[in-house]
């Protein structure tokens, strides 16, 4: 066999290869049917030459010259119907195609495109015909359309959808390639000596293509070219060094070495097994000039994901890794959204723009078609991947989320598993510097960043609220130390005091006042006289505030039989305590009522948990009332009468609290986010010192128990809590 | 008040001033009354006059416990009537316990004296 038949041989396989991996992978796309035409096309051309090449006569050669024209007439058809179809451009393809068939008429009938062959150094080549030159200028007349047609939707495409703009891109610069490249192949045909090297891009150019076509994240344009030129490159030398070799050294040893082929087909596998070496060497020194950015941009990722677990604080976690996104893969904004187990939604909890404002939804349903797709997915959805690659046939859901996350400008959606399931799901809108998609390396870190996220998410939840458990129960530790001892003074003091105003009252009541004429002295002993009284009265309410702390500071968290009720009220005293400092400013006295019968069982739960839950109830919905009244006598209503209302009564084995305010309530987004970890509606510090709901719901789960509020804003709001009576087993702390 | 005479009743508190003025104010009502601020001199008096009833504060500041004296006390005089003041309110644990030690009433502090005037007189007319 003719070594020249070499390359086109190889090309017209791989071209003949990459066509029907396209045909198979992608089955029913139309773009792609005609692409897969045009690579048999192309290795049908090839064929032909290698045939050619090694022909033993001219008129053998001629014969083959036929098939290889069989290709080259249908090239520019199938590339120009191809374009048009993968452009949604509706036409009719009939007269090119009959234009086509016209050709191969005048090709297999008469010499009027094929006239005879050449015989070069390389082989037998084709001789044009007159009607050769008609054929180029169609040729022409159909490349240039093609590539027009391209180049304007290209321009049309910037911005709008960059995962078809990269592809588009690919089409163009494997089809530049692949002409400029092989344009000289014509040239023996009108007589110059040119052995045709248009394999060589030829196959280049349909590789680029069909990799940008089944690829679902192509990679950037310019690193596929970087490889593809390094590999044509390598593989050039590879093939064409042994032949140098040989021409070279072939007059001088071949007279006294008759195997001399020997040493250039040595050379030849050495550099053969050479060549991935030298390619991927010289890929990875190419790349990381080209790539910098990125490499830099994946490693600060990298270090992200590695050291979120140290984060404790998850609002300054879920901060960091918003901000981090948006500037390390330049987004036009990032975000989070977390499961919340209470309202069975997925909540955004941290959000970053970078410049201007997207509004994105509050929150998704758990059975919002978006979470259900990721769910089943479990891999990163790209907004537009859902159109160009779905199956031909898109299901409405499909569709429906396509033009809602397109709406929303969602690019990307990366769902964060933990023990499979669906914690939350970060959001990222398209980069700023438009047109660059996300490449499946991208993809693969950011999958592993929020599933790493995830954990931290879980640590950082869990941290929080262990720390605010231990805060509690310093608090109430401290309180149990330090109440009796204090109220042990404290009522000390009130008995003395109590017992020397009594003695004095009591000598006063032996003491006939009446009896004196002095109007002064009366008037006096009159005023001392109710003086005592108040402070006799005042001594008790003193008594009742000690009982109260002290009833707190010994409060159980060990799980006991007790009395509900009484706990209640003791804690309403509480509140009451601890507020009469600040004192309801605009409202008039409070109205507290406990509604309930007076056969309510005794409970058994941790006495110590459930009044933190009900302090913090109370506690909230006196802020609440506060609130309301400050708008009420904004309003001109100085006189709000405000109520807090505790029901309980008895569902089989479970006691049914119900804590009723008619404070301000809560708004739509107050409600949703109510039992997040740290959420507060209390705009200053030292106001939301209290418990989270997280944690009050934390106490009431212990106890097996539920808890859920109602609210409508300006109304006030209810929270009921449900408990079993008596426990099986009792997990108190 | 004069159905009260002959009645003696032991005081023992460290408040000097409640011990004052419950003593005065046990006086006025006809009681024959002797006071101690320490549980020594207390379990003295007790030994050299043998009251009718004790009333004993729970939390003393030197010698014995409330409860000690509690107990030696009944057992010096088992019919002896104790009364427990207390100053870390009237909770439910130690005043059982304080019942169960033979004590007859158990008191929170501040009470008023009205009422401990009567607590007294019921438990000694129920003698």
């Amino acid at each position: 066999m003719n070594p020249y038949s070499i390359l086109p041989l190889v090309s017209s396989i791989s071209c003949f290869l990459l066509g029907s991996i396209l045909f198979l992978k992608r089955k029913g796309s139309h773009a792609n049917i005609i692409f897969s035409l045009e690579c048999l096309s192309i290795a049908l051309w090839f064929i032909g030459y290698a045939l050619m090449y090694s022909s033993p006569s001219a008129k053998v050669a001629l014969q083959y010259t036929k098939i290889v024209y069989l290709g080259v007439i249908f090239i520019p058809i199938f590339f120009y119907h191809f374009v048009s179809v993968y452009l949604n451009i509706k036409e009719r393809q009939f007269i090119i195609y009959s234009i086509g068939v016209v050709f191969v008429a005048f090709l297999l009938g008469t010499d009027y495109l094929v006239k005879d062959v050449y015989s070069y150094y390389w082989g037998y080549q084709t001789k044009a015909g007159f009607l050769h030159i008609y054929f180029l200028c169609f040729l022409f007349y159909l490349s240039i359309i093609s590539l027009v047609r391209l180049l304007k939707e290209l321009k049309k495409l910037r911005g709008v959808s960059p995962i078809r703009y990269n592809q588009i891109k690919y089409i163009l610069a494997g089809t530049s390639i692949g002409w400029f490249g092989s344009f000289a192949d014509f040239l023996p045909n009108y007589g110059i000596s040119y052995y045709p090297l248009g394999g060589v891009f030829i196959t280049t150019c349909v590789a680029i293509i069909v990799y940008s076509a089944i690829r679902f994240r192509a990679m950037e344009i310019n690193i596929a070219i970087t490889r593809a030129g390094i590999f044509a490159f390598v593989y050039t030398l590879v093939l064409v060094i042994p032949f140098i070799v040989g021409g070279v050294i072939r007059p001088y040893v071949s007279g006294t070495f008759s195997h001399w082929w020997i040493i250039p087909l040595l050379i030849g596998v050495i550099l053969a097994s050479g060549g991935p070496f030298i390619y991927m060497r010289l890929q990875r020194k190419f790349e990381s000039r080209l790539r910098a950015q990125e490499f830099k941009s994946h490693e600060a990722l990298r270090r992200l994901s590695h050291n979120m677990l140290r984060f404790t604080n998850l609002n300054v976690l879920l901060g960091l890794m918003v901000h981090y996104l948006v500037k390390v893969l330049k987004l036009r904004f990032v975000a989070i959204y977390l499961f919340d187990r209470q309202s069975e939604k997925y909540i955004l909890s941290s959000a970053w723009h970078s410049g201007e404002n997207i509004e994105l939804p509050q929150e998704f349903e758990a059975n919002n078609y978006l979470v259900e797709y990721i769910y089943l997915k479990k891999l990163p959805v790209v907004t537009e991947e859902l159109s160009l690659y779905a199956p031909v046939a898109l299901t409405p859901q499909i569709k429906k989320l396509f033009s809602d996350l397109s709406a929303l400008k969602i690019n990307t959606v990366i769902p964060s598993f933990l023990r499979n399931n669906l914690i939350g799901f970060l959001i990222l809108s398209d980069r700023r510097r438009k047109n660059i998609p996300f490449t499946q390396e991208d993809l693969n870190l950011l999958m592993v960043l929020s599933n790493e996220a995830a954990l931290a998410i879980e640590n950082a939840q869990f941290h929080q609220k262990e720390v605010s458990t231990l805060v509690e129960k310093s608090k109430r530790e401290a309180l149990a130390d330090m109440a009796p001892g204090a109220s042990h003074q404290f009522n000390n003091r009130l008995a003395s005091i109590s017992s020397s105003v009594e003695l004095l009252l009591l000598k006063m009541e032996n003491f006939n006042i009446e009896a004196h004429h002095d109007e002064k002295t009366k008037a006096l002993l009159k005023d001392a006289k109710e003086a005592l009284e108040l402070i006799d009265n005042e001594v008790y309410k003193g008594k009742e505030i000690t009982s109260a702390i002290l009833k707190r500071a010994k409060a159980k968290v060990e799980f006991q039989e007790f009395n509900l009720p009484t706990l209640i009220e003791n804690t309403y005293k509480l509140v009451m305590i601890s507020r009469s400092r600040s004192g309801l400013d605009r409202a008039k006295e409070l109205k507290f009522n406990i509604v309930c019968s007076d056969k309510m069982p005794d409970i058994f739960a941790s006495e110590a948990l459930l009044q933190d839950v009900f302090y913090n109830l109370m506690d909230n919905a006196y802020d609440a009332i506060q609130d309301k009244a400050k708008i009420m006598s904004q309003g001109g209503n100085p006189f709000f009468q405000g109520e807090i209302e505790v029901t309980l009564s008895q569902e089989d084995n479970i006691i049914v609290a119900k804590v009723r305010d008619n404070g301000i309530g809560l708004t739509k987004e107050s409600h949703r986010k109510l039992f997040t970890p740290y959420f507060t509606t209390k705009a200053t510090s030292n106001k939301g010192s209290g418990l989270g709901l997280c944690v009050i719901r934390d106490f009431i789960e212990m106890h097996k128990g539920t808890i859920a509020c109602d609210s409508e804003y300006n109304k006030g709001a209810t929270f009921t809590i449900r408990l079993p009576i008596k426990k099986e087993k009792a997990h108190g702390k | 008040m004069e159905s009260n005479a002959g009645r003696k009743v032991l005081l023992i508190d460290d408040e000097e001033t409640l011990l004052k003025n419950i003593g005065d104010f046990l006086k006025v009502m006809g009681y024959s009354v002797f006071t101690s601020s320490n549980s020594t001199d207390g379990l003295e008096l007790l030994r050299n006059h043998s009251p009718d009833l004790l009333l004993l504060d729970l939390h003393l500041k030197e010698g014995l416990t409330g409860m000690q004296v509690l107990k030696a006390a009944k057992m010096l005089k088992p019919d002896l009537k104790v009364i427990v003041l207390s100053g870390f309110g009237e909770e439910e644990d130690t005043k059982n316990s304080c019942i169960s030690l033979g004590a007859s009433a158990f008191l929170g502090k501040p009470t008023s004296l009205k009422s401990l005037s009567e607590t007294i007189k019921n438990l000694l007319e129920a003698k």
